[in-house]
């Protein structure tokens, strides 16, 4: 009486934690939603630095459901050129203009060697052409560039 | 100049009450070049320029504090400027200098400030004696305590420098010299990113984020420096990433989650420092061959080593829990130290790992791998390393108020006992 | 009454002595090593991680073999069917044996940490941070329970010897050893969860994560477990870890009162 009762509650327990796990892993692979950063424990995988310039930063969600946070969109083409992008499930990058995270495939870039970004390489990311259109009024003007265009960019260099 | 003065001699007279009316832009225009201004005590309000090389001079109880978001004072285009013993409050940024030349700042104290000396495109620049203390927010709100740009010829000397972002922030600078600051509870302690001919000597940083981070740098002299506490949930004594030429010798580091890591840096060599105490003493990777680790002493970490690569040397160290011995006598353990361990290398490839360390299961795993791998050759092995004799010796000194209430725990607990038997 | 003579007869076994002459060799001789290399710093240290796996493999073990060999023995030898011709509930039985073996243990680790006082102060003095002594406590607290119900279980002396040493070397080492196989192979976020889940169902993480909890170490175990230890820094996160705690007392407790009854009405 007394195992047969134990045995039920064990499988019953073996069961949850299965469903659970199923859960789990079926949440992981669906979709790949972007996270909020969280300075006190988020730093860049590349770099190591914290991420104090929100309005910089990017990440990759990877189809395992990991999460990589990078403070600039230099060290997240560091981390593609590296790791290639098989494993990579989605990636942002932050929209400049609102704060908000943007597909890291079909954003604006501008680029031009004077604007600061947390790495100084000097890219930054829009959602629109109208919106890149209006920083470079306000700061320097600077190249257009797509996402392709980013990743033959020599990073870093910009004597 | 005799203008200046007599307004000097007049305020001295009857302004030793606040908000004087000296007018300190009006005395700063006037100046001819050369001239000392000295600033009587009281508080002033305003944003102020110095466009002249003139000298400024503050007494005891001169503050200035900004009328709006813009620096309280700001130096632009000029050489040979020197200021000296004022406070400063500001909402934004302190002091502004820009494209200066043979520029000092001395004694200023720099309180509740976003950001306290912003620097930029100067040279020949002296920054002594200051105190710069930010405010209580997260550090992601806060500025940087000492920020240089592009500048050339900068010493950093004797500032305490509390609660910033980064205490001393350098980008693009070149013959940077940091020496005897003082940099708490701040997030990086100094920041170097893409600068040359950097040297750091005789700081202490104490509580912050990281103590040194130094990213993208080469040609680096780090030496005499006491780095310690620095145990958030990313912390590091000292990190260098992609540097390259760096000495690092005669530091302390304390009391850290990783002393010092090195991460895709090359020809960098750490010498006869002091870990102590850290839950990971060195951390490397993706470290070139040349660079080496010689001559430390490593004491009390929980981890002494982990890296990915095959190729860093270590040589000459001592480790307190070497269990060889010298029995040929030349100051040398006979048998090569390994600081390898499974666990420090599955910590380096997935993070989540750290939850296990130093818990009983990997405390066994780690005394099974030092008998595996004492056939270790070329990953983390010291093949002399160093014995040390002068340790410290037990010292008999008496803590009786501990003795006795320990004595008498002990055996009014052991008497417990026998009653508790005897019953 | 009741637990006036199981006090009595666990202290009287050579096995509780030897246990107390143990924790204070073991203790002593940390703290000595420690004191003669180290300056005394606040925090996690080699210090305090060894005082914490020397905790967390030698207490548990002796609770759990010694706690459920006292209850087997009392079944085996026919003790507790002459207890049962008085008039005493399962529950009172439980109780008392709980409440006996848990004072047992005190008892040992007063005796120790006052021998390693005395020694430290001989040396000029040593810390025995508060938490660490918490920390014991509510091992012994936990432990006894879980003894008790492995004792229950196994009925004779040898079976609860062979289950504690099993369910012991579960706890503290191979369900570690697991999760790191699994860490190979799984993704970060999976393995943390996997790790987040095993904290509340291994009394031995569930201490281990307690300590640096309220060490104020959380840090250390990375900053995966932010969100988690936040949580348990919080008012109502140590509520929670009381709560808890108390479960891990009690359900044992339960469980073996009723297996007790169980085995009788067969």
């Amino acid at each position: 009486m007394a195992l047969e009762k134990g045995d039920t509650s064990v499988t019953r327990w073996i069961m949850i934690v299965i469903i659970c796990g199923v859960i789990l892993v079926g949440c992981g692979e669906k979709t790949y939603l972007p996270r909020e950063i969280n300075s006190e424990t988020d730093v860049c995988e590349v770099c190591n630095m914290s991420i104090v310039h929100n309005e910089y930063a990017g990440q990759i969600v990877l189809k395992n459901g990991d999460y990589e946070i990078f403070d600039d969109i230099g060290c997240l083409m560091d981390y593609i050129e590296l790791n290639g992008d098989g494993e990579v499930g989605a990636a942002y990058i932050k929209n400049k203009a609102t704060n908000e995270w943007i597909d890291v495939y079909k954003a604006i870039y501008v680029y031009n060697k004077n604007y600061w970004t947390p790495m100084n390489y000097g890219v930054i990311a829009f959602a629109t052409k109208d919106e890149a259109k209006e920083w470079m009024n306000d700061e320097e003007e600077g190249q257009l560039f797509a996402y392709r265009d980013l990743l033959t960019l020599n990073w870093g260099i910009h004597e | 100049m005799k203008q200046i003065m007599l307004f000097f001699l007049f305020f001295l007279m009857t302004s030793q009450t606040a908000y004087a009316e000296f007018d300190i832009q009006y005395a700063i225009d006037q100046a001819k070049a050369g001239d000392s201004i000295h600033i009587p005590a009281g508080r002033y309000q305003g944003n102020f320029t110095v466009k002249k090389p003139i000298k400024l001079y503050g007494q005891k109880g001169t503050e200035l504090y900004a009328q709006n978001d813009e620096p309280v004072l700001k130096i632009e285009h000029v050489s040979n400027v020197s200021i000296e013993n004022i406070r400063i409050t500001a909402k934004n940024k302190g002091i502004v200098a820009n494209e200066a030349d043979n520029l000092e700042l001395r004694a200023i104290e720099l309180k509740d400030i976003r950001v306290g000396i912003y620097l930029q495109q100067s040279r020949h620049i002296r920054i002594l004696e200051n105190r710069i203390i930010g405010n209580e927010s997260h550090f992601a709100e806060k500025g940087n305590g000492i920020a240089i740009f592009k500048s050339e010829d900068v010493v950093i000397d004797q500032n305490t420098i509390e609660q910033v972002q980064d205490g001393i922030y350098v980008e693009e600078g070149t013959r940077i010299d940091v020496q005897r600051n003082k940099v708490t509870n701040s997030r990086y302690g100094t920041h170097f990113m893409y600068s040359s001919n950097v040297k750091v000597l005789f700081n202490t940083y104490l509580q912050n984020v990281t103590g040194l981070m130094v990213m993208m740098t080469t040609n680096l002299e780090i030496s005499s420096n006491t780095i310690s506490a620095h145990n958030g949930f990313n912390s590091y004594g000292l990190m260098m990433y992609d540097t390259q030429e760096a000495m690092v010798r005669e530091n302390s580091f304390l009391h850290n989650r990783v002393g010092v890591a090195l991460q895709k840096s090359s020809v960098i060599q750490i010498q006869e420092n002091r870990f102590q105490m850290n839950q990971t003493a060195l951390e490397c990777t993706k470290v070139d061959e040349r660079s080496i680790i010689m001559d430390n002493q490593f004491t009390g970490n929980i981890l002494t080593a982990r890296s990915d690569n095959r190729g860093l040397r270590l040589i000459h160290n001592f480790y307190d829990d070497y269990t060889g011995l010298d029995v040929t006598g030349d100051g040398f353990g006979d048998v090569p130290y390994v600081a390898v361990s499974s666990f420090g290398q599955w910590m380096v490839r997935q993070p989540v790992y750290q939850f296990f360390v130093a818990s009983p299961s990997v405390v066994i795993l780690t005394s099974l791998d030092q008998q595996i791998n004492k056939t270790e050759r070329n990953l983390l092995v010291d093949n002399e390393p160093k014995l040390l004799s002068n340790m410290k010796e037990i010292e008999f000194s008496l803590n009786i108020l501990q003795l006795v209430i320990g004595f008498i725990v002990f055996m009014g607990s052991l008497w417990l006992w026998k009653r508790g038997i005897r019953v | 009454m009741f637990v006036k003579i199981e006090l009595k007869q666990i202290l009287r076994s050579r096995w509780m002595q030897l246990v107390a002459f143990l924790f204070a060799f073991v203790f002593v001789a940390i703290v000595v090593i420690q004191q003669m290399a180290l300056p005394d710093i606040e925090g996690f240290t080699r210090q305090t991680a060894s005082f914490l796996s020397v905790l967390l493999f030698l207490l548990p073990l002796f609770i759990l073999t010694i706690g459920s060999m006292s209850i087997a023995g009392d079944i085996e030898s026919g003790w507790l069917s002459l207890l049962k011709t008085y008039p005493m509930k399962r529950k009172q039985y439980i109780t008392g044996k709980y409440v006996a073996t848990v004072l047992a243990f005190l008892l040992v680790i007063v005796v120790a940490f006052g021998f390693v006082l005395t020694v430290g102060g001989l040396l000029g003095g040593v810390r025995l941070p508060i938490v660490l002594v918490i920390l014991t406590l509510l091992c012994i607290i936990i432990f006894v329970s879980l003894g008790i119900l492995l004792g229950v279980f196994a009925k004779t002396r040898l079976f609860a010897l062979a289950l504690s040493l099993v369910v012991w070397s579960f706890l503290l080492l191979l369900i570690s050893y697991a999760l790191m196989a699994i860490g190979a192979v799984v993704s970060g976020h999976l393995l943390q969860k996997l790790i987040i889940i095993t904290i509340h169902i291994n009394p031995v993480e569930w201490l281990r994560f307690g300590y640096f909890i309220f060490s104020n170490q959380a840090s250390v175990l990375g900053p995966a477990f932010y969100d988690v230890t936040r949580f348990y820094l919080s008012p109502l996160g140590q509520v929670g870890y009381g709560i808890i705690t108390i479960l891990w007392i009690v359900l044992p407790l339960m469980l073996a009162t009723k297996l007790l009854k169980e085995g009788e009405r067969r």
